[in-house]
């Protein structure tokens, strides 16, 4: 057969084993790829575990604002009872609360709280709180706060999104799956609400989507 | 070639978009910084494997915490073989989510050419060492000392950060420079060989693990004074050096992995001993970069 094409006896050509091996060449560097991304050096990562519950909070003219309660993990919470139950009670007094809020409460604040809300779509910046409190229970820290955010009710729904998340990912915060969620005063309303991950938010390196409370209210006819 | 050096081109520019030095501290306890939270609000993939990762360590943690209010109500050590594998399990599936040096150690792993058993003992050096730092660190600061744990773990974190993140930029001008040069001996026309003299190995494990593991593991410190607040001082370190033999296999794994990928990349062009040990020289340059690159970012991020 001379003057034709040399082929292999399984029919490949030398171009194809050519393009073969720049193939597996690009699969192994796909694999470094995926194990350096994984191993990429984003020191971040849930340390500290809150269970989270909502309590809507409804005036005459609308949303009120809502109560936000923090459970947190055990560990977590006896580094801070360590620290802060001076006397070591077991129980935080009013002034020890105090301590709670500054030294391990307040530097949250420039995160906005960890409070991230949208109103009918538009960002509503949690600036301050106020009533915080925090229990200490069995081992078990909790936080208490409430976030003022006034919303008017009218004819037409209005849209609520409340995600709670720490941007930085040292904290993860799940929805508790026993009452996440609360109305309080809301009987002149009609209320619709879920609990989805919104995704229309992207954190972390847009590799999560934060989980959020969709709350939609309007008069009742 | 020219394929195989356009592919490790886009790998480092890959690279140096992906590493972006954010270094989360606890945030209830620590001064806020700039902010580097990376928020957006277009539609992104999700990462269910992250969701999942974070809702496990919370049901270990949780899990574990119980078992040790049962062990001390009890005054028993029946629950201690399942803390112990619980504790092994946290450790896992807590060293699989970003961080703890793993980007380092690959880094440096794929600069040199270990054989599989150090890189099997650098991996594990660098896990305990994380946990180890962790669990002196308690002693230390709670029971020498008597200092709230709080304040003094951020100020511990910061300092031990500022050494490690500067010597392992050390460590990867080191490296840098070492293969510089060796592309200059090679252009002056000294020809590396490639009959198995030219070797280059994983030189002091133990002390590249220190550099990289120095940093005391929230994680173990969090364990640790859990069991201190229960008085279980014994069981806390033993917990916490389970929980870094947990972080320890995954980092083996993932060190393992680069090495076997390694091998496999250079074992196709093996047949080609000069595309080989040209490939090889790219890769270590690379790492070196990669290495005194990340030493660098995480230094500025951290000073």
């Amino acid at each position: 057969m001379s003057g034709t094409k040399k082929f292999p006896q399984n029919g490949i050509t030398d171009g194809q084993i050519h393009m073969i091996r720049i193939g597996k060449q690009v699969l192994s560097l796909i694999l470094f790829l995926n194990v350096l991304c994984m191993g990429s050096d984003v020191i971040a990562h849930p340390h500290i575990f809150i269970v989270q519950r909502l309590n809507l909070v409804f005036d005459d003219k609308g949303l009120a604002g809502f109560w936000v309660e923090w459970n947190f993990d055990e560990m977590f919470s006896s580094m801070i009872a360590t620290d802060y139950d001076k006397n070591q009670n077991s129980t935080l007094e009013p002034a020890e609360v105090a301590v709670v809020k500054e030294k391990a409460f307040s530097h949250i604040a420039g995160n906005d709280y960890f409070i991230f809300v949208k109103i009918d779509g538009q960002p509503f910046k949690v600036k301050w709180i106020k009533d915080f409190n925090a229990v200490l229970k069995n081992g078990r820290l909790s936080y208490h706060f409430f976030v003022p955010c006034h919303v008017k009710a009218g004819e037409l729904f209005k849209q609520i999104v409340i995600a709670a998340y720490d941007p930085s990912y040292y904290t993860a915060i799940f929805f508790a799956q026993n009452r996440p969620a609360l109305v309080e005063n809301g009987d002149q309303f009609v209320i619709e609400s879920s609990i989805k991950e919104d995704k229309s938010t992207s954190i972390y390196f847009d590799m999560l989507n934060p989980w959020a409370l969709f709350l939609k209210f309007r008069l009742k006819s | 070639m020219r394929t195989t050096f356009l592919l490790l081109c886009l790998l480092t520019v890959y690279i140096a978009v992906m590493l972006q030095p954010v270094f989360a501290q606890n945030p209830f306890i620590s001064e806020p910084k700039s902010k580097p939270h990376n928020i957006t609000t277009h539609p992104a993939a999700k990462n269910p494997f992250l969701s999942m990762i974070a809702l496990w360590q919370h049901r270990l943690n949780q899990k574990m915490a119980d078992l040790m209010r049962e062990a001390k109500a009890t005054n028993s050590m029946r629950p201690l073989a399942l803390l112990l594998v619980v504790a092994f399990a946290y450790g896992v599936i807590h060293a699989v989510g970003p961080g703890h040096g793993k980007g380092f150690a690959i880094s440096y792993i794929l600069s040199q050419r270990p054989r599989l058993l150090r890189g099997v003992l650098f991996g594990n050096f660098v896990a305990l060492f994380h946990g180890l730092s962790g669990i002196m660190f308690v002693l230390v600061i709670r029971i020498i000392l008597q200092k709230s744990i709080t304040g003094t773990l951020e100020d511990v974190t910061r300092i031990t950060q500022i050494i490690s993140f500067s010597l392992i930029t050390c460590l990867g001008l080191g490296i840098l420079i070492k293969s510089i040069y060796k592309w200059i001996k090679s252009a002056k026309g000294t020809h590396l060989a490639c009959d198995g003299s030219h070797k280059r190995h994983l030189y002091g494990p133990l002390l590249s693990a220190l550099v990289v593991g120095m940093i005391p593991c929230p994680g173990v410190v969090m364990i640790m004074l859990f069991a201190l607040s229960m008085e279980l001082v014994g069981l806390g370190i033993l917990l916490g050096i389970t929980f870094s033999a947990g972080m320890a296999l995954t980092i083996t794994c993932v060190v393992v992995m680069v090495i076997s990928g390694k091998a496999i990349s250079l074992g196709m062009v093996a047949r080609r001993g000069s595309l080989a040990i040209t490939l090889e020289n790219l890769i270590e340059t690379i790492a070196g970069l990669m290495v005194a690159s990340l030493g660098l970012l995480f230094l500025a991020a951290v000073i």
